[in-house]
């Protein structure tokens, strides 16, 4: 079937729906078509903080269970722990806790700051010696002794990490950047004997 | 390994400069502030001026949970690039044996195969007071038994689960990689000798409580085991070697295992070889009273948080020492003790807390049959150690860290428990400042960047304050390598040791004596690799 219309006419009715069809065109090329949401970013976001780890290979003495301190020359204990954090800047504690008892909780007998050298495993370590001789040892009752190291890169209620950063999304959502505490323990049974 | 082997070995470990130190360290005696008062190629160190390269020892401590303990080794002419090379494991290994006394010699003894523990404690060879200490629990395969250690001379000592054995000990020098022989013949169960024996409160009255007893030598070295006493008796058996039959006397230690036993402790000239000795009392050493009392400093203000507790000789001549308790926030406390002996009284510790001002403070305290409230107990001012530190280029050196740690004690007043840290980092002008109990302290000073670290020995005296002379920290240089082992099999997928830890040490003679300064500590990474910074000019 032929069309009736003439040339002119067609024409006509052409050039609205070219125009309309290249609106469309730049408006999908363009992503206008439904407006967005403005998120601002007011910084690069914050890194998730890794946990610390102490190299179990190295902690001194190696031996979790040490029988007989104060027996014959065994006066003196060292006792140490290397730590490795693959966030190099963090600032990394060790508190030294002697028989801590949760129903009973008293702050750390130490507390050391590790060095910041730039690399993941800090050169630096946190030594406690415990000499029996010594006046007020805090090991030499007789007995069993529980003495553990506590890492942490974060502050610590109790002996309980607080978070590096909690951030609120404004659907109500919570993003927490964890802060982390890892522990190693020695159990240590002191007998009573020439050292004091 | 074959000669060739171990040839070559050795020339790599004296090429990259692990050989043995040959000579004992000169003695130094130049005191000095900084570098800048020393000659052009030296460094002031706590010991006086000394050159940067030499007397330089560095421990390695490879894997100690794999049995690879610390090796030690001299360097001379440390260079940049310090690579170090390990040996494998050492080990103490042999056999335990036990005498039978049946005839001839292939049946006079047999194979020990109960658990036992050895425990080796020693020190370093080269590496003056940096103590090691081994100790493992096994069964032994056969009667043969092996006990990685770190290089040393140690006192090995066998302890048999079985508390009629008694210990054996001997003496053995261990050297990096090396399979050092031990082994140990047990007597037989007949040629032990026995010592029993009671032990009593006064007459036939027992001690209600639980005891244990030790007989041990005139050096206080073991002779038995110790062992429990039977709570409804009073009777023990101790079990001595056999040369033991032959000594005039032995000394028996009865002390209380557990520190809520309110028991004194005691030793007992006895003459083993009847076997049997007279009952053991303790003597009448009274019965546990209340102590009350209050810690205060030199002002009358309460001290808080402090440490209390007594110690000494009491009825009967056993020595007592009660537990520790801590103050209340009014800086009262109470404790039980046992009443002290009619001619002597007893010390009383009351330690504050470190960071208070209060000092530690000892004195006598006669305790009565009736328990007693004492009157205030007045604590000195600890002394305030203060000083300077600066940067090797003459400006203060801020944000240093500085730890004091006790090392000795000052007559007439006890070995302080506690290293103490500095109340902050060094401020802008360099400054620090401590508060300290008298004593014997090594101060290390820690800088956040990249200098080395350095330590001085500071004596405190009870007496004024103290300002500890300034001087300069050095600058430092940079020394890396790698961490390898030269047994193959031993050597993980990465051509180093990981996470081995590495301490430089300067082995020298301070006042005459051989004396150890950290002068730097590191660990290597997941590859082995290692850097660390050392004093340099």
């Amino acid at each position: 079937m032929k069309s009736s219309r003439s040339p002119l006419a067609k024409g006509l009715l052409a050039l609205p729906l070219r125009w309309l069809g290249l609106a469309w065109a730049v408006g999908v090329a363009g992503g206008c078509l439904v407006p967005q949401d403005d998120t601002l970013l007011e910084g690069i976001p914050e890194r998730r903080n890794r946990p610390p780890r102490i190299v179990e290979n190295q902690v001194q003495p190696p031996e979790p269970i040490i029988e007989d301190f104060g027996a014959g020359d065994l006066c003196e204990l060292d006792f140490s722990v290397i730590v490795e954090d693959p966030d190099v800047d963090d600032l990394l504690t060790v508190r030294w806790y002697l028989d801590y008892d949760t129903q009973n909780p008293t702050g750390a007998y130490r507390e050391f700051q590790l060095a910041n050298n730039g690399q993941p495993q800090r050169g630096d370590r946190a030594t406690l010696r415990i000499n029996l001789r010594a006046a007020n040892s805090p090991l030499s009752a007789p007995g069993p002794h529980l003495v553990e190291a506590v890492v942490a890169d974060t502050r610590l209620v109790g002996r309980e990490p607080v978070p590096i950063s909690t951030i609120v999304l404004d659907g109500g959502g919570v993003i927490v950047n964890p802060g982390y505490m890892v522990t190693h323990a020695w159990f240590v049974t002191t007998v009573s004997g020439e050292c004091q | 390994m074959s000669r060739m082997g171990l040839t070559l070995l050795a020339l790599a470990v004296a090429g990259s400069g692990c050989a043995y130190l040959p000579d004992s360290p000169e003695e130094s005696t130049l005191v000095c502030r900084n570098d800048a008062e020393c000659a052009e190629d030296e460094v002031c160190f706590l010991d006086g001026c000394g050159n940067p390269g030499q007397h330089i020892v560095v421990e390695v401590t490879p894997n100690p949970k794999r049995g690879l303990h610390a090796q030690d080794f001299p360097v001379e002419n440390l260079r940049p690039q310090q690579n170090l090379e390990l040996f494998g494991p050492a080990t103490l290994q042999g056999r335990v044996r036990r005498q039978t006394l049946l005839p001839g010699p292939e049946n006079s003894s047999t194979a020990y195969s109960s658990p036992l523990s050895v425990r080796a404690s020693g020190e370093s060879l080269l590496i003056p007071g940096v103590v090691r200490r081994h100790e493992a629990h096994l069964v032994p395969d056969n009667g043969g038994f092996q006990l990685s250690v770190g290089s040393g001379s140690y006192t090995v000592t066998l302890l048999a689960d079985d508390p009629q054995v008694p210990p054996a000990s001997e003496l053995r020098v261990v050297e990096p990689g090396k399979a050092v022989p031990l082994d140990f013949l047990l007597p037989a169960p007949t040629a032990i000798t026995r010592l029993t024996g009671k032990v009593v409160r006064v007459g036939s009255a027992l001690v209600e409580a639980d005891l244990e007893v030790q007989a041990l030598d005139d050096t206080l070295r073991p002779l038995s085991q110790r062992v429990p006493v039977v709570r409804g008796t009073g009777d023990f058996l101790l079990a001595l070697p056999p040369s033991s039959a032959k000594l005039e006397h032995v000394l028996v230690q009865v002390t209380a295992p557990r520190a809520e036993l309110l028991v004194p402790q005691k030793a007992f000239t006895v003459d083993p070889r009847p076997g049997v000795t007279a009952p053991l009392e303790l003597g009448d050493y009274g019965e546990p009273v209340a102590v009350q009392g209050r810690v205060v400093n030199r002002d009358g203000q309460p001290v808080a948080s402090a440490s209390v507790y007594l110690q000494g000789k009491v009825g009967g001549g056993g020595q007592f020492r009660s537990r520790t308790v801590t103050t209340d926030m009014e800086g009262r406390f109470e404790l039980l003790s046992l009443p002290s002996h009619p001619d002597t009284p007893l010390t009383l510790y009351a330690v504050p807390p470190p960071g208070t001002s209060a000092g530690i403070t000892l004195q006598p305290t006669a305790i009565p049959r009736g328990g007693v409230t004492l009157r205030d107990i007045v604590c000195p001012d600890k002394v305030i150690a203060s000083g300077t530190l600066m940067r090797p280029e003459g400006l203060p050196a801020a944000g240093v860290r500085v730890e004091a740690e006790p090392v000795g004690e000052v007559t007439g007043w006890p070995l302080p428990a506690q290293g103490t840290q500095a109340e902050a980092a060094t401020d802008e002008d360099g400054r620090y400042r401590l508060r300290l109990d008298p004593g014997e302290y090594r101060f290390d000073f820690i800088p956040a960047e990249n200098l080395p670290r350095v330590s001085r020995f500071v004596t405190v005296l009870p007496s004024s304050d103290l300002e500890v002379a300034p001087f300069t920290l050095s600058k430092g240089r940079r020394i890396s390598g790698l961490v390898t082992i030269s047994d193959p099999e031993l050597a993980g997928p990465t051509p180093g040791i990981p996470y081995a830890s590495i301490r430089f040490f300067r082995v020298v003679n301070v006042e005459g004596k051989p004396s150890a300064v950290l002068l730097a500590q590191t660990v290597a990474d997941s590859a082995g690799s290692y850097t660390a910074s050392l004093p340099t000019r």
